[in-house]
């Protein structure tokens, strides 16, 4: 009896001892950089203060409390726009890549010439860097005066101008507009600017992922559907959808983790301006300001602490079943 | 056991060898800007004459800021030399980030343009000596203001300038009567919005540190400010900046720019004319001053060697250096820092702008004054400038684009700017 109780603590023991130094390192990993924000999220701590030297180190006696936590939450009314605003850009890539790789999957299931090239053209858009494709969509595309928009926008012009100057049929254009390019840099439209770049670059993920699982479509189900008479529509619905159900929590989840810290396509566009979320904010205090820094990193903590727990009790029941 | 020998004998040498060689090494961080990339070419005769080996760490402007400031705050010393701005300079000199730079008689301190010697400085001791300095002027299209019939003059008045931005302002025929600089940073839109707040007889701050943001002064300078870039200026201002309003100017978009004096060098357009910067009848101009400069951070231990050499790189030899360099020549020497550099006729003849740029850096004044109690023109030095600064930035990128009316952003302005100044401790 003793002995086989010997034997299982032994076979337990030892891949524990063997796990030892992964989990432990992962835990200094951790652990440490952890502990320091949170220190430093309630002590006094700013790089460079002239008027309070003793502020400048990061020590005890510079104890602030909660201090760090309510200037962030109250001092500047910029925290509660950057938590909205991340969940707004979060969202929009979220649903519209779904929707899109999902659109986009479909089509290109079929077989056609060039389906190859078709593909990896598909996918390239993912392999651009964050910062190139912000510059690229801001100037090239986006940009109200030499973009792709302000050459559209006053190609357009010059048609409506061309019209009303028409012999006879003019007179009917005279109420048509002349129409003003929109600048997403403004304030009110930066954060479209970013939904719609990160969405161009992330749909070829989710088509990418939605691709591979429709080839394990069951064709034979797709068969004895279309005998029974269900129509496009109907076999996408019932059977495609419910096939999917698991790459699309995949495409949500890793989506979810990578877009909450977005910061090279802000601050490319605006500069935060309209348009900042919880990983901007810590930058802008982190030039100086190392507590107000922490206590932000230590939101942001929560905060993605809590989107995981929501993501995974939603996404986790799909993966286990 | 010979070879062994032999190998630790080797190993030996060759450490002797890289501490000899580092006794005379010095390590400078710089921005990443044209006329310092350059120096590294320049002063590889340096390296030639004096045996000191240059290291050279090249960095983005905000990325060196950061390196920098964490550097030297907490006494890193991986650096020598540091490239600053004025923004710092006087700054890290009070506070003793910074060693006083002493120089002998041959390197002719008065030649330095006073305004930037007075930037650089704190209680008269200069902390950083300057390679390159600017101020701001217009820059408009004189063929454009002919046909229109309308001038720009030196320190011409706002309603002047408003007026010939109008009758220049022709959108259809792609011509936008004023480019302004709207991209919200500190060094971005609010270094051109604090020159027109400066002219209007607004500032910063008051005697105790106090924002003055909601005054009088701030609303008649941002209306004016907005309604003329809303009005004649390029769709998409906000976010519009120096290098942004640089390519709209020479694809022939703009009418009129007020920006660095630098500009002056980059523009490709024919009818280029300068101004002196406007004003609103006050005695202070809207035009600023800045300049990029080297310091030796405190405690270094070739502070000597550096000190040598920030001498030499900001000397009339360097001026000279560079320009009879094969490489570069007089179009291509920093300006900005000397008068001496203005007299060369040869300099004269390939810029243009030269007698404006230095008329625009005489006439900004840097120093405290009654009317405001803080060192910088377009910026406070103080450490919390650039926070305060940021926030603000934002809020005039807001009204520009019409998301806030002027009165609201100010009044949010205010509030920021106050809660920054109480957390860093400046009054309860």
């Amino acid at each position: 009896m003793s002995s086989l109780m010997a034997e299982t603590m032994s076979k337990r023991t030892l891949p524990r001892l063997l796990q030892t130094p992964a989990v432990v390192l992962l835990l200094f990993w951790m652990l440490i950089p952890l502990g320091m924000t949170l220190y430093f999220s309630f002590i006094r701590y700013v790089l460079n203060n002239l008027r309070r030297p003793e502020w400048m180190t990061p020590n005890l006696s510079n104890w602030r409390g909660f201090g760090n936590y309510e200037y962030v939450l109250t001092g500047t009314k910029d925290f509660w726009i950057a938590v909205q605003n991340s969940m707004l850009i979060v969202g929009s890539i979220i649903i519209l890549t779904v929707i899109l790789g999902l659109a986009i999957a479909v089509l290109v299931n079929r077989s056609f010439p060039g389906r190859g090239i078709v593909r990896v053209l598909l996918i390239s858009p993912f392999f651009v860097m964050p910062a190139v494709n912000a510059v690229l969509w801001i100037n090239m595309i986006l940009d109200p005066v030499l973009g792709l928009n302000g050459l559209a926008i006053s190609g357009i012009n010059e048609l409506i101008v061309g019209l009303k100057n028409f012999p006879l049929l003019g007179p009917f254009f005279t109420l048509w507009p002349e129409i003003e390019p929109i600048s997403f840099r403004a304030t009110q439209t930066s954060a479209f600017a970013v939904i719609i770049m990160v969405t161009w670059q992330w749909t070829p993920f989710a088509v990418l992922i939605f691709m591979t699982s429709l080839q394990s479509e069951d064709q034979q189900q797709k068969e004895a559907a279309i005998l029974d008479g269900a129509n496009a529509w109907s076999q996408f619905r019932n059977l495609t959808l419910p096939h999917l159900a698991r790459p699309i929590a995949i495409v949500v989840m890793i989506q979810a983790i990578f877009h909450l810290s977005l910061y090279a396509e802000i601050e490319i566009v605006s500069r935060g301006n309209g348009n900042t979320n919880l990983p901007y904010l810590i930058g802008k205090f982190a030039s100086n300001n190392i507590g107000a820094a922490s206590a932000t990193g230590i939101f942001a903590v929560i905060l993605a602490n809590i989107v995981a727990i929501f993501l995974l009790r939603m996404v986790g029941k799909n993966l286990m079943d | 056991m010979k070879l062994l020998h032999k190998l630790a004998f080797g190993l030996a040498l060759a450490t002797s060898a890289t501490f000899t060689a580092s006794a005379a090494e010095l390590t400078i961080a710089i921005v990443n800007n044209g006329h310092m990339i350059n120096m590294q070419k320049v002063a590889e005769k340096y390296t030639a004459e004096t045996g000191t080996k240059l290291n050279w760490v090249s960095l983005e402007e905000g990325v060196l800021r950061e390196q920098v400031t964490s550097d030297t705050a907490t006494g890193g010393g991986q650096y020598d030399i540091i490239n600053i701005g004025m923004q710092e300079a006087p700054i890290w000199g009070a506070a003793g980030w910074i060693e006083p730079l002493n120089f002998g008689s041959d390197y002719d301190i008065d030649d330095m343009l006073p305004a930037i010697r007075n930037g650089l400085s704190h209680e008269g001791t200069l902390y950083a000596a300057p390679f390159y300095g600017e101020s701001s002027m217009v820059m408009y299209r004189k063929d454009l203001t002919d046909a229109a019939g309308v001038s720009i003059a030196d320190n011409d008045s706002w309603d002047n300038i408003k007026k010939a931005a109008a009758a220049i302002h022709k959108p259809d025929e792609g011509v936008y009567g004023a480019c302004l600089r709207g991209k919200p940073g500190w060094g971005d839109n609010m270094a051109f919005i604090t020159t027109v707040v400066n002219s209007f007889g607004g500032a910063w701050f008051d005697k105790d540190f106090r924002p003055t943001i909601d005054s009088d002064e701030w609303r008649a300078a941002i209306n004016f400010y907005v309604d003329l870039l809303g009005n004649y200026g390029p769709p998409g201002s906000e976010g519009n900046s120096f290098n942004e309003i640089l390519a709209l100017y020479n694809e022939g978009k703009c009418g009129m720019w007020i920006d660095a004096t630098i500009a002056a060098s980059f523009l490709e357009v024919d009818g280029v004319a300068y101004a002196q910067s406007p004003n609103a009848g006050n005695p202070v101009g809207a035009n600023w001053l800045w300049a990029w400069a080297m310091a030796v951070p405190n405690g270094s231990p070739n502070s000597a060697e550096a000190k040598k050499f920030i001498e030499w790189a900001t000397s009339k030899e360097y001026i000279k250096a560079v320009a009879e360099h094969p490489e570069f020549g007089w179009g291509k020497v920093p300006t900005g820092t000397r008068a001496s550099t203005y007299a060369y006729p040869e300099f004269q003849a390939v810029a243009k702008f030269a007698a404006a740029e230095m008329a625009a850096i005489e006439s900004a004044a840097p120093e405290a004054t009654d009317l405001k109690p803080y060192v910088g023109v377009q910026f406070a030095a103080i450490p919390e400038f650039p926070e305060v600064g940021i926030a603000v930035a934002q809020e005039m990128a807001a009204a520009l684009s019409g998301a806030k009316s002027v009165d609201d952003a100010l009044a949010a302005s205010q509030a920021a700017a106050d809660a920054i100044m109480k957390e860093a401790g400046y009054y309860e």
